[in-house]
């Protein structure tokens, strides 16, 4: 080192040990008393600049209206994107399902050898058309709702009321936000928890994203709450119970959202970086336009082509399973054979743990995967209607409450899928947080299943 | 007899990596024992009049084989030297001894204020760490942490040549004559139970308070807006530094945690209990001292847990354990006005 | 010679060539755009550029640079999106984004976006930004707000007092954006004269700073924005301390415009 810049470093060093201990405070202390004089001199205010935002914020953080606001603006906002997917849906399967036959029909007209066509129309084209019929919809419609809550203004509010629950587990109120998120993606709420500007909170909301179920993962929810818990209960209470069976697993989700926080919070996390401070920007009003053309783009677009890619192979992969055999069976049968064992001890079977495998880029294709596993098809395959379903899982294959329950809880509690975790890898920029987002879900998953299958087992045998 | 030979070269190799993983094992261990020696060593003799060797021997909780051993060691690598049976440090032993100390005071600072470890956890978590951190890691931390002078406890941190800095050398806490202003720049660790005593009333290094009456039964103080009495025996344990600028009057002061919705508010100080990224971040958000202020929202939900405050024209919401922390005084004068 | 360094290192690298910066002649001028969070920085951004960039009403949300360009009086111009930060003084990872790029970076002008409807606290960057570097435009966005809140701002005043010129905006209509681009070719093009106001620094800091400034001098002469380089050295910043170390501030030194 040239001794004039050893000198400048050394020079530096001691006076800095010179200066007072504060010196930094009076430093930013000294900036803002030029700003105050700055800003009395150049701006007049006239009148209470922020009268119609504190009534507004009033009534949005009153102890009796904040709650049935909050939870009024998230239900409106779930309710149209269920409702609201349904027929787009239908029609994105419909027509990418058509592209299909013609295309298979093409290849055939071309004397492409079959096995070939087979191969990209049903393996890797359908597991692809599939994830964009599932997956588009909701999001097209979730993500544009919640960015003009966003822009508004609003959910900063949110934060600020649920910020003392995040406290208890060591966290921050903006998770609450970064949760919401997930139920759309959560490979989405991921990248949302850049809003937290505190490193450890920040850290705690990436790992628990995926406790909070994505859309991907809401129609095995669906069904089986409509298969197994409406069915116990009289006709006239089925849609509610198989909406109190799909609530319930998300409150699981929550419950352990909650519960892995506060154990991140106080064991692995605790030498971790925190500062909590909340800004509460004044409302705005969003320009819609653009608030639906750029949370298309960005959110929907971007997500889409991640899971596309991801989708895309794993449909080859699932389609090589089922078509190439050993002996007499597929190797579908003899993977899922040697993982019955391993199933059976979480409540689950052989099939459903491959499917899951498989299933890593997209829980979108968990069901078509199964389904086509038990009836031997070649394809990922749907059944027509839920009496179908019924026959196949429930008479044929012996599902019981037992399973529905272990796979409500597997579906809500496992590893998150491979866009997120690859999410989680770049937001982090760390390979171990990648893991432990990867592997702490999935070992909570076994063990929850596993004390839930024994011990209900065990119940079952007293009773 | 090929399968033999194999299953004979595959075992081989694997103890040998055993051996290997267990030598590293034991020789970090040992570097960490030796390091820790320095360590006390320069502690224990700041005036460098030597340590007897039972000493050390006690202080490490070793036999006395081993502690010889260890002992042995150090002397056979220069870093210490031996005179009439007293230990002393030689200049190179000095030189590593300050470089851990340094590393342990720092990452103390850095636990403490940069992640809100709680005072009594961290000496755990440095005394591991402290052997591990690369220098160029350790720098990377100093500078992170903005270069503290003194660690949680109060002592002072050595710069990278193993100086230590010069900090205003205090008085013990008895010895103040009342009524004065004073900062405390150290606290006696031992024994445990006064430490803890003294922290659970809220005194920490860095903190400064009021001391009203100097009595022969007890010390009265008010430190952030509370009245303490302190025993003769608890307030020797305190050092403190007597500060010029005493305010004449604490009444007025409070936390911002107490103030009612709506009413305007003067900021004093951010006390020293918060440090590191927070400190800043709220200096820069606006909290600076003659910063006005006004408590406007409270959480629907948290019976005030955070509150929302108007700052420098932008609301910004605050834990109560940061409002706490804030000292304020009210704004008499200016009732109406924006 | 041509530098052919990968683009990904950039983000690390204590200095970054401007050859790098202007992709090889691709880009005429540099323009950084810097502001707090939530001040419809990115709302400018994508109205200069075209570039739909979502960010909503957040505090934090562009954590990494975004880059755009625009074209303007026959000028290609890059537009570099900071990360919103309320200051350039603390180590967190957005504000070293920041501030590494106002100082290496070296743009050829710096819109500074402010929100005014909270003036004071938007004037804490400001003011630090002034210390780094002369060439600043000051973008008064959201005047539709403040005017709505009967907020009056004196817009020459403003511009008098901080020595730069200041631009009245509402980023979300494109009210003003071509007054501003006027002016950042203005001062870019040396047509517009800055004086910017520097901080009163305390009386021991001063003394500091003075003490460092003519050593700085003499192993870097003719290095620009001295003051806030010796500021942050008392402050300990490791990249500029790295840059020190390893000569790279000459670099800036020798770079600097006339």
């Amino acid at each position: 080192m040239k001794s004039e810049i050893r000198e400048i470093l050394e020079t530096a060093d001691a006076l800095r040990r010179q200066l007072p201990e504060d010196f930094r405070d009076r430093l930013v202390e000294s900036i803002y008393t030029e700003a105050e004089s700055i800003t009395q001199k150049v701006v007049h205010v006239e009148g209470d600049p922020l009268s119609w935002e504190e009534r507004i914020d009033r009534i949005v953080t009153h102890p009796l209206w904040g709650l049935p606001l909050m939870v009024l603006g998230l239900a409106v906002i779930f309710w149209i994107t269920i409702v609201g997917a349904n027929y787009p849906s239908e029609l994105l399967a419909t027509i990418l399902f058509a592209i299909e036959d013609w295309g298979s029909k093409l290849f055939a007209a071309l004397h492409v050898p079959a096995t070939l066509s087979n191969f990209l129309w049903h393996g890797v084209y359908r597991g692809l058309a599939w994830v964009v019929s599932v997956m588009l919809p909701p999001m097209a419609i979730f993500f544009p709702l919640f960015t003009l809550l966003e822009d508004l203004g609003y959910l900063p509010r949110v934060a600020f009321n649920m910020d003392w629950l995040f406290k208890k587990v060591g966290a921050h109120g903006k998770q609450a936000l970064t949760m919401a998120m997930g139920f759309g993606c959560n490979a989405a709420g991921v990248v949302a928890t850049r809003i937290i500007e505190s490193p450890r909170e920040r850290l705690i909301a990436i790992l628990t994203n995926n406790f909070v179920p994505c859309n991907g993962r809401w129609p095995l929810l669906i069904m089986l709450g409509s298969l197994f818990f409406a069915s116990v209960v009289p006709p006239q209470y089925r849609s509610l119970a198989a909406t109190g069976a799909v609530l319930g697993a998300v409150i699981v989700g929550v419950a352990f959202t909650f519960l892995v926080s506060w154990f991140l919070s106080r064991t692995m996390l605790r030498g971790e970086p925190s500062a909590f401070t909340l800004e509460l920007p004044p409302y705005r009003r969003p320009s819609v336009l653009r608030v639906l053309y750029t949370s298309f783009i960005e959110r929907t677009v971007k997500i889409l082509w991640r899971a596309v890619y991801m989708a895309a192979p794993s449909g080859g992969l699932i389609w090589i399973l089922a078509n190439v055999h050993v002996g007499s069976h597929s190797l579908v049968q003899i993977l899922s054979s040697w993982l019955d064992p391993l199933g059976h001890l979480i409540g689950l079977d052989g099939m459903i743990l491959l499917a899951y495998i498989v299933a890593i880029p997209a829980n979108e294709i968990v069901i078509p995967t199964i389904i086509m596993g038990y009836t031997g098809a070649s394809t990922m395959v749907e059944l027509e209607s839920l009496e179908a379903l019924r026959h196949l899982l429930v008479d044929q294959q012996d599902w019981t409450l037992l399973t529905a329950v272990s796979l409500m809880l597997f579906s809500v509690l496992h590893n998150p899928c491979s866009t997120t975790i690859l999410t989680i890898w770049k937001e982090t920029g760390s390979k171990k947080w990648a893991a432990v987002g990867t592997f702490l879900p999935l070992a909570v998953a076994f063990a929850t299943t596993f004390l839930v299958a024994t011990i209900w087992r065990l119940l079952g045998g007293l009773l | 007899m090929w399968l033999w030979a194999l299953i004979f070269i595959i075992t081989g190799i694997f103890l040998a990596w055993i051996v290997g993983k267990a030598h590293e094992y034991l020789r970090t261990r040992n570097r960490e024992s030796m390091e820790d020696v320095l360590k006390f060593l320069i502690i224990s003799d700041p005036k460098m009049e030597g340590v007897p060797q039972e000493t050390v021997a006690g202080f490490l909780g070793l036999s006395r084989r081993a502690a010889t051993t260890l002992i042995n060691r150090l002397y056979r690598d220069g870093l210490i030297r031996f005179q009439s049976n007293r230990i002393l440090l030689t200049a190179e032993g000095r030189k590593r001894a300050i470089r851990i100390l340094r590393a342990h005071r720092l990452l103390e600072y850095y636990l403490v204020y940069a992640t809100g470890l709680p005072l009594r956890d961290i000496h755990r978590y440095a005394e591991k760490q402290e052997h591990r951190i690369t220098p160029e890691a350790l720098r990377d931390l100093a500078a992170r942490i903005g270069y503290p002078l003194r660690d949680p406890h109060g002592d002072p941190i050595p710069d990278e040549d193993g100086n230590l800095p010069i900090v205003a050398s205090g008085k013990p806490l008895t010895d103040v004559s009342a009524p004065s202003w004073v900062r405390v720049v150290h606290i006696e660790d031992e024994p445990a139970h006064i430490f803890a005593q003294i922290i659970s009333e809220g005194i920490e290094p860095y903190s400064s308070f009021l001391v009203l009456e100097n009595l022969p039964k007890g010390i009265h103080i008010q430190i952030d807006g509370r009245d303490i009495w302190l025993a003769p025996i608890v307030a020797n344990n305190i050092t403190v530094q007597v500060l010029s600028d005493a305010p004449s009057r604490m009444e007025e002061q409070k936390t911002l945690a107490d103030v009612e919705i709506g009413t305007r508010v003067r900021v004093i100080r951010i006390t020293p209990r918060i440090q590191g990224l927070l400190r800043r971040r709220l200096l820069d958000l606006g909290f600076t001292p003659g910063a006005k202020i006004k408590p406007v929202l409270r959480s629907a939900f948290g019976r005030g847990d955070p509150t929302a405050y108007l700052v420098r024209g932008s609301m910004i919401a605050l834990r109560k354990e940061q409002a706490r922390e804030i000292l304020v005084k009210e704004e008499f004068n200016e009732t109406s006005s924006a | 010679m041509k530098l052919r360094l990968p683009k990904s290192s950039c983000e690390t690298c204590p200095l970054y060539p401007r050859e790098w910066i202007l992709e090889e002649g691709k880009w005429d001028y540099v323009v950084a755009l810097a502001g707090n969070p939530n001040t419809g920085k990115s709302t400018l951004f994508n109205a200069l550029t075209g570039l739909r960039q979502h960010v909503g009403n957040w505090p934090g949300k562009t954590v990494t640079r975004a880059e755009g360009g625009f074209s303007f009086g026959g000028k290609k111009y890059k537009l570099v999106d900071l990360p919103g930060t309320y200051s350039l003084l603390t180590m967190s990872q957005e504000e070293e984004i920041a501030r590494d790029f106002l100082i290496f970076g070296q743009p050829d002008a710096v819109i500074v976006v402010m929100d005014a409807t909270a003036l004071e606290r938007n004037l804490n960057l400001t003011l630090q930004i002034l210390e780094i570097t002369p060439r600043v435009v000051v973008a008064l966005n959201l005047m539709d707000e403040a005017r709505r809140r009967g907020i009056r701002v004196n817009v020459r005043g403003l511009s008098r007092e901080l020595g730069v010129p200041v631009v009245p905006t509402v980023a979300r209509t494109g009210q003003g954006l071509r007054r501003l681009l006027e002016t950042v070719e203005g001062v870019i093009e040396g047509r517009i004269e800055t004086k910017p106001r520097r901080i009163p620094l305390d009386p021991d800091l001063e003394r500091a700073v003075q003490v460092l400034v003519p050593l700085i001098l003499k192993a870097f002469p003719g290095l620009p924005s001295v003051r806030w380089i010796a500021l942050r050295l008392l402050d300990g910043d490791p990249s500029i301390r790295k840059a020190v170390e390893t000569g790279d501030l000459a670099k800036l030194a020798r770079g600097v415009k006339s």
